[in-house]
């Protein structure tokens, strides 16, 4: 087998960050060839440069025995290298076929988009990743499981030698990820490249021919994954082999926190729930089951139908969420990127930004008050940073998300709702959030988590509820918790 | 080791984006510098104290209108009306001034109530481009496009479709003039604006919040900011200073034109934009926008210092504003 690319001493520096180091590479064709790494490892980017979303400081490279010199996205795909990005680009005010479409619209040689080829080829696609969506709604109500889902439906409409996905899993649950490594086993079938990006080592191991491990923009090595296990995985990420797997306790809970009687929306079906002080309460379900709704609900953005909450035993109404915020909830979004960031701004800025109206009353900004308050708390939730001034924009997945955590317990929220805290993020982060979730319970702090991952739920919660189509599909009590069960509930038709 | 390394580097970017904000300023100068026609005694007229201040007293009206633009379009905004509110605040200011039934024997209250009038009646406008802004959601383009049309009627409506002459004679209305135009007490005005909005938006709260619903505004719905008093602020402040400006505009010209500040809006966009400030909200400043003020107003001193026509002046205009916004921004997003 040729190599179809091959990377030579790829550089490249963002503002300050030496991304990539130098990089070697060879992907073949037919092969499912992993980049694995922690968040910040620079895997994106070397994804990104490969596309022609960014360009490389130094380096070649060579595409079907070609040089590339000059590269963007319209460049590698008439080359046949398509990518799925982990931003999930789609166009929110176009419909989903054509959302898929888009690339392909000179099928018909007309300017004239003919509907009934577009319906055709819409569900040609979207069949293949899985989902059962009328092609002419919009992207807006979508989750970003779904979204993830749409867009590997659109890069599997490309006419492609060589396929990047970027973390494509990440947002989804086992089930639809199940159907993501089909997709590619199929795609190596028909002898394209794929160049799998991911940070779970249990895809990885599972998936690929071949694996190649990046930290701090060196690659520590490609091997071939039949010489691979577990713990030496994890060794060459992390230069340790061992996860701190912090398995939560019972505790004793007793005093009442949070209720949320008869809640009624337009996605959710008569929720009763109730939540301890202290207690970590899972969520499980599959996108689209209500368990997003569930949070946005409790924070104000969107609006009851009937049914009430009530927080220490007494009624409250939350409108938005600054009602939300005033009672003490503060609400931790799935997607950092559109509903939990400010990019233009510093750590700092981010972080201070939910208390600067309740510390600095008299309107002017004490700053050294802020320096320390800020310092303090990214201290706790460990975020590693040069200094607090720099955009949150240069930090890694994890990081971020690390600010973004900063930012909600800045304002000392005694109910705190998680959805999806960990995603897209590295092993070392995860278990640092796990850690401090743990150690919130421990002060009283009610926590509600989701997860797409089972796992994580199991590991970490004192009680889980399955969300199914809008209902409570079942409860699950510490100590009764299995895969399986849980799994099985959550997909119950 | 790599820390420091890491620090020097932000250092010089840093270092780097303040340094390029001046360097166009520095351009113009220097082109003002070689381009001015010299008096008799051999000086450089561009670079006289008299042809300096005379500059400043110029751009003091788009100036102060800029300031609000600034804090209008870093939260993501625009303010189109602001031309409108200039002309109808001329207007209201001169009408009061001169009208016989008003006048009141106190010269102090004779001319401080036209104004404080004035100044109400712009801030209401603001307001209202803010309350449709804000919770109606319409669009702000669309909104203060409205509003530019509407306010102009009001201004004509006022005026009886005429201009106001004040100050020939000796009244209030002269006296009001006088100070008003009086080019130190101009300078001063514009100059105690800009260090109060730059502490404003610098320093305060209101100004981080700003920045904040201007980069994200979903996220800053989920900070729990009250996002619509934010923007309700931004048009009234902007309004505010737009009626400002149209109080020393009548000054200086002795009347109250309902035709005056026509495509000021746009003056003041360009020079905002000139002053690094994005568009698409989130990012600039005001000191940029000083600075982008000051580099309009020194571009239009040296085409009139050597008689550049008028229609060729607005060609000029056009390729400075594109090469001066291209050296202010740098390399824009990529």
């Amino acid at each position: 087998m040729d190599n179809i690319l091959q990377l030579n001493g790829i550089d490249k520096r963002y503002d300050g960050i030496h991304a990539l180091k130098s990089i070697d590479l060879k992907f073949k064709s037919g092969e499912i060839h992993s980049i694995i790494g922690e968040n910040g490892a620079g895997k994106s980017t070397l994804g990104k440069i490969i596309y022609g979303i960014v360009n490389p400081d130094k380096g070649r490279i060579i595409y079907s025995e070609k040089e590339i010199t000059k590269n963007n996205p319209v460049i590698a795909q008439k080359l046949g290298i398509s990518m799925v990005t982990q931003e999930l680009d789609l166009f929110p005010n176009l419909t989903l076929s054509e959302n898929i479409a888009i690339n392909n619209f000179s099928l018909n040689e007309k300017f004239i988009v003919n509907k009934k080829l577009l319906s055709a080829f819409y569900k040609n696609y979207i069949k293949k990743v899985g989902l059962n969506l009328p092609g002419d709604i919009k992207l807006g109500d979508l989750s970003v499981g779904e979204l993830q889902l749409i867009s590997i439906a659109r890069a599997l409409s490309f006419k492609h030698k060589l396929i990047i996905m970027d973390e494509p899993t990440s947002a989804l649950t086992e089930e639809s990820s199940e159907i993501v490594y089909n997709i590619v086993r199929e795609l190596r079938k028909k002898n394209i490249a794929v160049i799998y990006i991911s940070h779970n080592i249990n895809e990885v191991l599972a998936l690929s021919d071949q694996v190649t491990v990046l930290r701090d923009g060196k690659t520590v090595g490609t091997v071939p994954v039949q010489n691979l296990n577990r713990n030496e995985l994890i060794k060459m990420m992390a230069g340790t082999s061992e996860i701190n797997k912090n398995k939560q306790k019972m505790i004793n809970l007793s005093e009442d926190l949070l209720e949320m009687q008869k809640l009624k929306t337009d996605k959710l079906h008569s929720i009763n729930l109730k939540l301890k002080r202290g207690e970590i309460l899972g969520i499980a379900g599959l996108v689209g089951s209500g368990r997003a709704e569930l949070g946005n609900t409790l924070f104000g953005l969107k609006k009851i139908l009937s049914g009430k909450f009530l927080i220490n035993n007494k009624p409250v109404i939350i409108r938005n969420p600054r009602d939300a915020i005033k009672n003490g909830i503060m609400l931790l979004p799935e997607d950092r990127k559109k509903s939990g960031l400010f990019f233009s701004m510093s750590i700092k800025e981010n972080t201070s930004l939910s208390i600067l109206e309740k510390v600095f009353r008299l309107g002017f900004i004490d700053n050294k008050d802020e320096l320390n308050k800020v310092r303090s708390m990214n201290d706790r939730v460990l975020l590693r940073y040069n200094s607090v001034d720099d955009s949150v924009d240069l930090l890694s997945g994890g990081n971020q998300q690390k600010v973004l955590l900063s930012k909600c317990l800045m304002s000392d929220p005694k109910i705190l709702f998680l959805n999806n805290p960990t995603r897209g993020i590295d092993i070392k982060s995860k278990s640092e959030i796990y850690g401090l979730i743990h150690s919130l319970s421990k002060q009283g702090t009610g926590i509600i988590l989701i997860s797409s991952e089972i796992e994580e739920l199991i590991d970490n919660c004192h009680r889980i509820i399955v969300m199914n189509k809008g209902i409570q599909s079942d409860e699950y009590q510490y100590g009764q918790f299995s895969n399986q069960k849980i799994l099985h509930s959550a997909t119950m038709a | 080791m790599k820390n420091i390394f890491h620090q020097l580097l932000n250092n010089i970017n840093t270092y780097s984006m303040n340094y390029r904000r001046y360097l166009a300023l520095l351009l113009i100068i220097f082109v003002g510098v070689i381009f001015s026609p010299k008096s008799g005694n051999g000086s450089i007229i561009f670079l006289e104290p008299e042809n300096m201040t005379d500059i400043i007293r110029q751009i003091s009206e788009i100036g102060i209108i800029a300031l609000g633009m600034t804090l209008v379009i870093i939260s993501a905004g625009i303010d189109l009306s602001v031309g409108s509110i200039l002309a109808l605040s001329a207007c209201v200011v001169s009408f009061f001034l001169t009208d016989a039934s008003f006048s009141s024997s106190n010269v102090f209250l004779g001319i401080l109530s036209p104004i404080i009038i004035a100044l109400i009646i712009s801030t209401i406008i603001g307001l209202l481009n803010g309350l449709a802004v804000a919770y109606l959601k319409i669009q702000p383009f669309i909104v203060t496009l409205a509003m530019m049309f509407g306010v102009r009627g009001l201004a004509r409506i006022v005026t009886n479709n005429a201009n106001i002459d004040i100050g020939f004679g000796d009244d209030l209305a002269s006296n009001f003039a006088e100070i008003f135009s009086e080019k130190y007490l101009v300078i001063m005005i514009y100059i105690i604006l800009c260090i109060i909005l730059s502490v404003l938006f610098k320093r305060t709260i209101y100004g981080r919040l700003i920045r904040a619903i201007g980069d994200n505004r979903r996220a800053a719905k989920y900070t729990g900011i009250a996002i619509e008093k934010i923007q309700l602020g931004v048009y009234a402040l902007c309004g505010f200073l737009a009626g400002l400006a149209g109080i020393i505009h009548a000054a200086q010209n002795h009347q109250g034109s309902p035709n005056a500040g026509v495509m000021y809006e746009l003056e003041a966009i360009a020079a905002v934009v000139i002053g690094g400030t994005a568009l698409s909200g989130g990012k600039g400043s005001i000191s940029g926008t000083i600075i982008g003020t000051l580099i309009m107003g020194i571009m239009t001193n040296i085409l009139r210092l050597n008689n550049v026509d008028a229609n060729i002046e607005m060609v000029l205009k056009s390729i400075i504003i594109i090469i001066a916004v291209k050296i202010q921004t740098g390399r824009s997003e990529s």
